[in-house]
């Protein structure tokens, strides 16, 4: 049904620059090939992730450049994945009749990742909650340090955050794919309409962007990664986008939304509150009775489609929620994996005594 | 002496209503007509690019979306979350038999496992949109029936109108969501009191939202709890201040609850909000300008409402305001009652299934002969299934009415106040029929306290009530009633004139009426209104014993003339009433002093 991406085969097992490219990661992506390489100076495997040759358009371009960019500054953020190099070069591609012509490619080289959190989310029913909740804490960390570099993702969804294996069985999880992310103390390349434009999967956009209501500013863009970072949490306990589940949108439904966002006609996201909930109680279904509370809870707050009501009122300790970090995300989250992990430990034995 | 009130009553109160007929469903929040739309935005899109290109963009980006998640899917055949994903991104380009197909082999798997059951709702919720409700409900039925399959079960039968399935499917569910649904059932099967027991509960297990309030407080309005109601529906309106449906049921309640003021500051609210001004908000602020008095004003964003309705392409509710602006036509002179009769008639036959229109028609004509056609109107409606019990109410008793059938004008306006009893106009119709028919004045002398002491004041339900209150024995309470800002209207006058010859003050009574013909000869049906007037007079000498007690000379001198009944009289439900009542106390007819 998918149809393999023609460049592929065409640079698989070429050589860019020090990289031997091995094996394609992806079949298809929006406007990057991922391939598995071998770094031969180093001796060791990387990702390079290349810039569509010949069919991306001038958009893609910059956001491509801008995410070797926002990766360079985010190098000492160990809960973003790590950027070697970027680079270019000029392959030569033997076209119809064996004529050859160049192929100039764009690349950067990453650290390689095992795999992503989405195949997690297909497969949530087969791990443990205090799994999946200390790998959603690695995501939160990395948008709390992408955050306190003024950097927002604006486009979190499984798809985003890689796995690595650790020592000791650990694995950690990092934000990736910064392509549509920006610094948010620089002057906005694209309007908030970017969502509407095909720029993200809608399945799991902040409402307020979907709807065409996206505003500018660090708040707002902090806000909606706070929704991005709820989804995450949501498609990790049911496995599918919480904005489809709660909107259900088919293409009338875009129509409708693009239309209306011409008119400059906007809708209150607080009528949506309802629909919300019932998302979250399906949600609930999902989880273990210890944590149940805590999640739902945690749910309606950074999930709220008013993105005003996202950051908690009380009870974020000292520090409370000022300031641009998720300091006070990262303890809840914390506080979830501690309640998981007890109830896992428990869960054995409880096995164990019945078993004899 | 009216019964269901004056035509000039009609134009402020049988507008029709805003829209909170109906408690706010579960998940209208989605629906996108229930939402305020705020005008004072920025177009956030390019103006120079086309919907159209819009579109194209991005439908080529879901496809694309779609065709990764479909390869996901193909490389984890056995991952339920995987097809539920690719079913997602298929919804959304737009291939409804690929999400069809994703969605359907996703709860193939989901019926072969144990403990995901939940995870079938996901699927549903696809199914519903890329196949239909029907289908999804199939599925459901071969899960093991926990309490989340039911209540999903619920939801869709909720959709379909179907609340007895859903009390039965929910019979024994605590949980919170399964008290709102069943709440919801109970409400619209009129059993406001259960309604409201469920709602409760389901505040209490945390489903607070401002659906569950919205919907207790039109239970509570329905039980005729005022202060609750208006509490509840503030409640609900702030805590989803987008919500249209929500914000215009409190308007609504403030409206009738007769708290303009309060009303007034409310539309300036969202006013200031810069939402879209639509047709059912204009509604609310006409209705206000009419209930305060300012007429004008009140035609002028009528008309308003005519031409908003019409762009929304709501050509229901633009006909039944332009039935309404017709009213103020023939009010105004600008038309006559045959003209307007047969206006009514004609918006009548495009929406035959509109209360409003046929209440309308049933007021303007006030004839027997239209009877027929109303009540072929009513079974239609009935039998379509568009209106509960409650939303007929209003128009069974005018029909009854209508019919010349008394007693069973009087059932149904006892009926109709006790589904709606904050209804003025259902009040002011049940207490004098329960007067006049039962001749029972002191049951309807306290349906009266009962209801000026909990609904706005209308000049016929003050008539009304003053009328059952001086016959049932409470004269002094009644002459209280009888508001000086009314006293241009000749029923009044006329039921003053009545409290005084209650009070045994023949002179000053007979005085008032004579006062009122003057009043009535002035007003747009003279002749008839002369004519009726002077046989509720006889009507009340001969239920006082004055045509004994008092002297012929006395009584033909100081009385109204005797007026010849219009030549129509025996099609009139008015004449009627007074014939019926003549005949069952042997006063004779056509009445007269002599």
């Amino acid at each position: 049904m998918t149809q393999v991406n023609p460049f592929i085969p065409i640079l698989l097992n070429e050589t860019l620059g020090d990289y031997r490219l091995t094996e394609s990661i992806t079949s298809d992506g929006a406007f990057g090939l991922i391939f598995k390489a071998i770094d031969t100076v180093a001796n060791r495997e990387v990702a390079i992730k290349v810039l569509q040759p010949a069919t991306s358009s001038p958009e893609d371009a910059f956001e491509f450049r801008r995410e070797g960019q926002l990766l360079r500054e985010l190098a000492k953020a160990r809960g973003v994945v790590d950027i070697y190099a970027s680079s270019e070069t000029t392959i030569t591609v033997h076209g119809p009749g064996n004529i050859p012509f160049p192929l100039p490619i764009k690349y950067h080289v990453l650290e390689l990742a095992q795999g992503t959190l989405q195949d997690i989310a297909e497969h949530c029913d087969n791990i443990s909650w205090a799994e999946k909740l200390q790998l959603w804490r690695g995501a939160v960390l990395g948008v709390h340090q992408m955050h306190l570099s003024s950097i927002a993702h604006r486009d979190l969804k499984t798809g985003n955050c890689l796995l690595f294996s650790r020592p000791k069985r650990q694995t950690d999880c990092k934000v990736a794919d910064l392509g549509r992310s920006r610094n948010w103390k620089e002057p906005a390349a694209f309007m908030p309409e970017i969502y509407l434009r095909g720029r993200g999967d809608l399945r799991f956009a902040p409402p307020e962007f979907l709807l065409g209501q996206g505003r500018e500013g660090a708040e707002a863009h902090r806000l909606a990664d706070l929704y991005g970072l709820g989804s995450l949490l949501f498609e990790l306990g049911v496995g599918v986008g919480l904005t489809q589940f709660v909107l259900n949108l088919d293409p009338s439904g875009v129509r409708e939304i693009i239309q209306n966002a011409n008119r400059g006609i906007e809708i209150e996201p607080s009528s949506l509150l309802t629909t919300y909930q019932e998302a979250f109680d399906f949600f609930s279904e999902s989880l273990p009775v210890c944590i149940k509370t805590d999640a739902v809870r945690l749910l309606n707050r950074i999930c709220n489609p008013c993105p005003s009501n996202r950051l908690p009122v009380s009870g974020t300790g000292k520090r409370g929620v000022r300031g641009s970090g998720l300091e006070w995300l990262i303890r809840r989250a914390d506080i979830m994996v501690k309640k998981a992990n007890q109830n896992a430990s428990v869960r054995p034995k409880v096995a164990a005594v019945q078993g004899v | 002496m009216s019964v269901f009130g004056t035509i000039i009553d009609r134009s402020m109160n049988c507008l029709p209503d805003s829209g909170w007929t109906s408690p706010p469903m579960p998940g209208a929040g989605e629906d996108a007509g229930n939402i305020f739309r705020r005008t004072d935005v920025t177009p956030s899109v390019n103006s120079s690019e086309s919907v159209d290109d819009a579109l194209q963009t991005w439908e080529n980006q879901a496809l694309c979306v779609a065709d990764q998640a479909s390869g996901r899917a193909s490389a984890s055949p056995e991952s339920v979350s995987a097809l539920l994903r690719w079913a997602q991104a298929e919804v959304i380009a737009g291939r409804e038999d690929m999400a069809t197909a994703a969605a359907s082999k996703a709860l193939d798997l989901l019926l072969e496992r144990e403990g995901q059951g939940f995870l079938a709702v996901a699927a549903i919720r696809i199914l519903e949109t890329s196949s239909s409700p029907e289908y999804a409900e199939s599925y459901l039925r071969k899960f093991p029936q926990t309490d989340e399959i039911k209540l999903e079960r619920a939801r869709l039968a909720t959709e379909r109108g179907q609340y007895g399935e859903v009390l039965d499917l929910l019979t024994v569910s605590q949980l919170p969501r399964a008290h709102y649904y069943r709440g919801f059932a109970h409400i619209q099967l009129g059993n406001n009191a259960a309604a409201i027991r469920e709602f409760r509960s389901a505040r209490n297990s945390g489903v607070e939202t401002a659906e569950v309030l919205g919907a207790m407080a039109y239970g509570y309005w329905r039980l005729g709890s005022q202060r609750k109601a208006l509490s509840a529906a503030l409640q609900a309106s702030r805590l989803s201040p987008g919500r249209r449906d929500l914000s215009l049921m409190l308007m609504e309640f403030l409206f009738l609850a007769g708290k303009h003021s309060v009303l007034r500051n409310e539309i300036s609210a969202v006013k200031a909000r810069k939402v879209q001004e639509t047709a059912d908000f204009i509604l609310i602020q006409a209705r206000l300008a009419f209930a305060e008095g300012h007429t004008s004003r009140g035609h002028k964003l009528l008309r308003r409402v005519v031409t908003v309705a019409e762009a929304e392409r709501d050509e229901l509710l633009a006909s039944e305001a332009r039935g309404n602006c017709d009213i103020l036509d023939w009010l105004a002179g600008k038309l006559s009652a045959d003209q307007l009769t047969r206006r009514l008639r004609r918006l009548c036959e495009t929406f035959p299934q509109s209360i409003t229109l046929n209440i309308l028609l049933a007021d303007a004509s006030q004839s027997l002969t239209i009877a027929p056609y109303l009540r072929e109107n009513f079974i239609s409606i009935q039998e379509s299934g568009l209106a509960g019990v409650a939303e007929l109410a209003p128009l069974a008793a005018r029909i009854a009415y209508l019919e010349c059938d008394f007693a069973g004008a009087q059932v149904a306006a006892v009926e109709w106040a006790k589904l709606h009893p904050m209804d003025p106009d259902a009040a002011s119709a049940a207490i004098m029929m329960t007067g006049e028919i039962l001749d029972d004045w002191s049951t309807a002398a306290a349906l009266a306290v009962y209801a000026i002491k909990r609904l706005p004041l209308t000049p016929t339900l003050a008539n009304n009530a003053a009328y059952a209150m001086a016959f049932g024995g409470r004269l002094r309470e009644a002459e209280e009633l009888l508001h000086e800002k009314w006293q241009d209207q000749y029923i009044i006058q006329a039921t003053r004139g009545l409290l005084k010859l209650v009070d045994g003050d023949f002179d000053a009574g007979t005085a008032l009426y004579r006062r009122a013909a003057e009043l009535a000869d002035r007003s747009k049906d003279g002749v008839e209104s002369r004519a009726l007037m002077a046989c509720h007079q006889v009507m009340t000498f001969n239920r006082l014993g004055m045509m004994e007690s008092v002297e012929k000379e006395r009584l033909r001198a100081l009385s109204l003339p005797s007026t010849p009944l219009p030549d129509d009289w025996e099609r009139k439900p008015s004449f009627q009433l007074i014939r019926f009542m003549a005949e069952k106390h042997g006063w004779g007819w056509p009445l007269a002093v002599d």
